[in-house]
């Protein structure tokens, strides 16, 4: 009896978020831009969550759209963050029993994430990881950390600089000691 | 008597609440009267219960009112005395019944023989007046054995006096919270059965080594710990010492400890203890030290060294005698959150306090004991630059010349101490470029780069400042492996280990079991050491067990919670310094018991073990009897000569009910018909089984379907993955209908040889809440299964691994992206190709 009554439960918060997705709410951008996402999908960010939840009614949040102030969260990257949202909306929930912040964090992004967070402007790329950052969307953060990440692999400090078009504001000495603090990295045999 | 008086207090009440209700009297504004019953009442409450009796006749309101606030009684000897000189039954029944709000009652002060003989009289009249009565403190004498069991299930606090007392009648406390004893055979029956559990407060006076069986046990019942004292006049050996904290460290509730010892002669090892301590009981607020002195005079700065790891302490109390050294209080800086420090040193000097206000900015109370008058005018200098000192207190022997001036000086001083900072430069928000990586903050930068590899991270140390700033905080887990200290080795090990350390302060987790080859090995003792003095965080080691890693594991023991055993003939002595041990892999169940038999591993959280066959079932028993907690299990089971010991296996693996992930090979040779009832042992109790992976290995057919008809049982089972199921000789139907009963299956995983469409058929009825299905080794896709595969209702992703297809094109797979309801994502991948389809809309 028990067994059945969990499970019913579980296929109908399946079905309410399904449904909540079909609300659309408005997102607007930094730049005026207004676009429409689905609720269950909007509330992967939690600013966005905290912000539905406190304004109550769905009617209100489906006429005025959210403000999203923050200047990262430009036109270009809010559709892209919406894109996002609205592909994970209905990722298998966290099991707790099983979820290891380690697994998690060596694990491959998928050939989805990895063919939408190849963005060539480093300016939008940025501007989607700040936003996401911004509006906390978590799993969104993790997956641009990943591309960053793997682009840094293997490379040399002035690729890196030269690729992430990071000022060097060491002088040649500071950096000729942490070169030597790290020495090992650099020895051949 | 005792009817009377109820009589008369009834009346009492009665006639009294229709006085009031009549008519409001005014009473004068500074007549007592003129307070109500509930006011009066909680003003009296602040009596001493001699002086309630004393006031009950000053007035009517005053009777009523007086004793309704007596929720807990002392009694002790004075008290009987006075009693004594009346009646003393019938005095005790009249305070009994004017208090009927008696909930505890200590008579722990009842300590001269006479007296005592009357302590169970006076409880039981307690007992039978006062219904609210939940609680008795009390001693226990030779002789009280007798009186508990009437007494026993309201006792909660016993302290036992003396060594020869015989404790059996404990087993009458059932709700004992505080107990103090002066011996840890006293908590025992003589049978050996521990007689105290989940207790909250534990003192005891008495420790050495031969009790450490006694401790262990004692520890492994009472994890609810909140206080422990510890007082032992004897200088304690090392095996003591060790043992006491590895048995304390297991304690995880601990919040205050008592440390009343003589310092040892082996100096590191009093730190050793501290830091084992310190590192493991996280919750310790209040530790006490008390350390007497030894013949050598010489105090071991590494003991307060050690102090560091309790970093989250509020208050400490250290008392030190006799050293010649002068002791440094610098290691006290850690403990960001000391507020009441008291110090009881022998030598005692200006020195000691020099920097107290940098190491102790939070200190609000402090207390020293003056043994030899040495404080002065520049000690009061130094204490009064404590920023947050709001009580002094100085406890001195003989000669206060000038002291009542300096405290003067000190009001002074302290009243004019105004702190100045606060005044941080803020600099101006730069503009940074949208493309450049300059533009995000320190918090996001640490957040992108902690998904680095470590080797990245310190390649890219100087990229800029920023970078340097960030790349290495979020260091919490480090993984040394033998190519790592390969590449290390090409420099100076040790120097370049030690700036690793330095540089991740935040290293919580060290995985050294990649160090793998038998010239690396030999670095692990080093490894570890400089880690664990560097990193004050550092609380998981996992590790290999190696023949001859047994002489590191007492120093590292309390540290390591997971442990890979390599090969058959390692000794596996050691484990049992690892108290921690959540993670456990071996090859055969010998290797978790001691050569006497002894079960080395308890209240495991995973365990797997690579060999387990009929011989070892009692072993397999006593494992489980001993390990109800475990979570996630893989075992492999081979050759079978009966039919009866898998059932048996199965059985005891049944007893595992918080099980979440189950990993089973099975490699059964022979028909077999019982497959079916010994995998359901295991669904029907083990409920909280999440993830199912099934190895399997047979020759007769009967028995796949045997295993895949249990699977019904397994009702909660969210993941599941079948994989050897070689169907190609088969030419039998099989399908998925037995999961129809697992309604919450999101992920398969099926490795089917020789599988053909008809085990898919009618699979979106079966299985309509898949989310991931992976099959692998199938030379037969065809689009009959596609078919079946895109009426799966839930279906995000599918997963095609070393496959053959029967004639089919990405025109097929695109199709069934579009005809699939949730399908996002079709994965090919084997045999040097990996493709994907991804759904456009």
């Amino acid at each position: 009896m028990a067994d059945n009554a969990d499970h019913i439960d579980g296929d109908d918060n399946e079905d309410v978020r399904a449904q909540q997705n079909l609300i659309k709410i408005k997102l607007k951008s930094s730049e005026g831009g207004i676009y429409e996402c689905g609720l269950t999908a909007a509330k992967m960010s939690d600013l966005v969550k905290n912000m539905v939840e406190s304004l109550g009614t769905d009617a209100v949040v489906t006429t005025e759209p959210i403000i999203l102030g923050n200047e990262a969260v430009t036109d270009a990257a809010l559709k892209k963050i919406i894109e996002w949202v609205e592909f994970h909306w209905d990722d298998p929930p966290v099991d707790h029993d099983f979820e290891d912040e380690k697994d998690r964090r060596n694990e491959e992004l998928s050939h989805w994430d990895k063919q939408f967070i190849d963005v060539d402007d480093q300016a939008l790329l940025f501007d989607v990881i700040a936003a996401a950052n911004y509006m906390d969307i978590k799993g969104l953060v993790e997956v641009g950390a990943k591309h960053i990440c793997s682009k840094i692999r293997g490379k040399s400090c002035q690729e890196v600089r030269e690729m992430l078009k990071i000022t060097n504001d060491f002088t040649a000495e500071e950096e000729d000691a942490i070169h030597k603090e790290n020495a090992w990295i650099y020895a051949k045999d | 008597m005792e009817r009377e008086l109820t009589q008369m207090m009834a009346s009492l009440e009665t006639t009294d609440g229709c006085e009031d209700r009549q008519q409001p009297k005014i009473y004068a504004k500074n007549s007592m009267d003129r307070f109500g019953d509930d006011l009066c009442q909680l003003l009296l409450s602040y009596l001493s219960f001699e002086d309630r009796f004393r006031c009950e006749c000053v007035s009517k309101q005053f009777r009523r009112t007086v004793f309704g606030s007596v929720v807990c009684i002392e009694i002790n000897d004075r008290f009987m005395q006075q009693m004594l000189k009346t009646t003393l039954i019938e005095t005790l029944a009249t305070i009994a019944i004017k208090c009927p709000n008696i909930e505890t009652i200590d008579c722990r002060g009842i300590e001269t023989e006479k007296i005592r003989e009357h302590i169970p009289e006076v409880l039981a009249i307690f007992r039978d007046n006062c219904l609210n009565l939940r609680e008795i403190y009390c001693h226990l004498w030779q002789n009280r054995g007798q009186t508990m069991p009437t007494i026993g299930p309201l006792v909660t606090r016993i302290e036992v006096m003396d060594h020869n007392i015989d404790t059996q009648s404990l087993t009458h406390c059932h709700r004992l919270s505080h107990l103090s004893v002066r011996h840890l055979s006293q908590v025992f029956y003589t049978s050996g059965q521990l007689m105290a559990k989940n207790l909250n407060t534990f003192e005891l006076f008495n420790y050495s080594y031969e009790d450490y069986h006694r401790l262990s046990a004692f520890v492994s019942r009472n994890q609810s710990l909140k206080c422990v004292g510890f007082y032992e006049n004897r200088r304690p050996s090392e095996e003591t010492l060790t043992g006491l904290s590895a048995q304390l460290s297991r304690l995880p509730q601990l919040r205050r400890l008592t440390l009343s010892i003589e310092i040892p002669v082996a100096h590191d090892l009093l730190a050793d203890s501290l830091r084992t301590i310190g590192m493991n009981c996280k919750q310790l607020e209040r530790l006490k030290l008390h350390l007497s002195h030894t013949d050598s005079h010489v105090f071991n700065r590494k003991t307060l060294d050690s102090l560091r790891f309790c970093h989250r302490l509020k208050r400490l109390e250290l008392r030190i005698d006799a050293t010649d050294d002068e002791i440094v209080l610098d290691p006290l800086r850690h403990c960001k959150r000391l507020t009441h420090l008291e110090l009881d040193f022998f030598n005692m000097t200006a020195n000691v306090l020099k920097d107290l206000h940098i190491n102790c900015p939070r200190l609000q109370y402090l207390f020293i004991h003056d043994f030899h008058s040495i404080i002065d005018a520049e000690c009061l200098s130094h204490i009064s630059r404590l920023p947050a000192l709001q009580t002094l207190v100085i406890d001195f022997y003989n000669n206060f010349n000038g002291l009542r001036n300096m405290a003067q000086q000190l009001t002074q001083m302290m009243a004019s101490l105004e702190t100045t900072d606060g005044c941080e430069d803020r600099q101006q928000a730069k503009i940074y470029a949208k493309n450049s990586m300059d533009r995000f903050g320190d918090d996001l930068c640490a957040l992108l780069l902690s998904y680095l590899s470590f080797e990245d991270r310190v390649r890219c140390e100087c990229v800029s400042k920023q970078f340097r700033r960030t790349v290495f905080g979020s260091v919490v887990r480090i993984d040394i492996n033998d190519r790592l200290i390969e590449q290390m080795l090409k420099t100076t090990l040790i120097e370049t280990l030690a700036t690793i350390a330095i540089k991740c302060p935040n290293i919580e987790t060290i995985d050294c079991r990649g160090m793998w080859s038998k010239k690396i090995r030999e670095h692990i003792p080093e490894v570890l050491a400089i880690f664990r003095d560097n990193c004050h965080h550092l609380r998981h080691i996992y590790t290999n067990l190696w023949q001859n890693s047994g002489q590191t594991m007492p120093t590292i023991g309390p540290l390591v919670t997971r442990i890979d055993v390599t090969n058959d003939y390692i000794d596996t002595q050691s484990l049992t310094h690892c108290h921690r041990l959540s993670h456990l892999r071996v090859n055969t169940i010998d290797q978790v018991f001691d050569t006497s038999g002894q079960l080395l591993a308890q209240n495991l959280h995973k365990f797997e073990l690579n060999c387990c066959s009929d011989n070892y079932y009692h072993r397999l028993s006593a494992f489980v009897a001993h390990n109800l907690s475990l979570k996630c299990l893989d075992i492999s089971y081979h050759k079978s000569e009966t039919r009866d010991s898998l059932m048996e296996i199965c059985g005891q693996l049944s007893q595992l009910t918080q099980l979440r992930e189950l990993n089973l090979v099975l490699e059964i040779i022979g028909g077999q018909n019982l497959l079916t009832d010994s995998l359901r042992t295991i669904g029907v109790n083990c409920k909280q089984l999440k993830r199912l992976s099934l190895h399997f290995y047979a020759d007769s057919t009967q028995c796949k379907r045997q295993i895949l008809d249990s699977l019904r049982y397994y009702r909660r089972l969210k993941r599941l993955r079948l994989t050897k199921f070689h169907m190609l000789l088969a030419h039998i139907h099989l399908s998925l209908d037995s999961l129809s009963d697992c309604k919450r299956l999101t992920h398969l995983e099926m490795n089917l040889m020789g599988m053909d469409a008809k085990v898919l058929i009618d699979c979106h009825k079966h299985c309509p809440r898949l989310q991931y299905l992976w099959i692998d080794g199938n030379q037969n896709i065809d689009t009959e299964c596609l078919s079946h595969i895109s009426r799966l209702p839930a279906l995000q992703t599918l997963v095609f691994h070393f496959i053959g297809f029967n004639g089919l094109s990405d025109i097929d797979f695109n199709d069934l992206l579009s005809r699939s309801p949730k399908l996002k994502t079709i994965e090919i991948n084997g045999n040097n190709i990996c493709k994907f389809y991804v759904n456009s809309k």
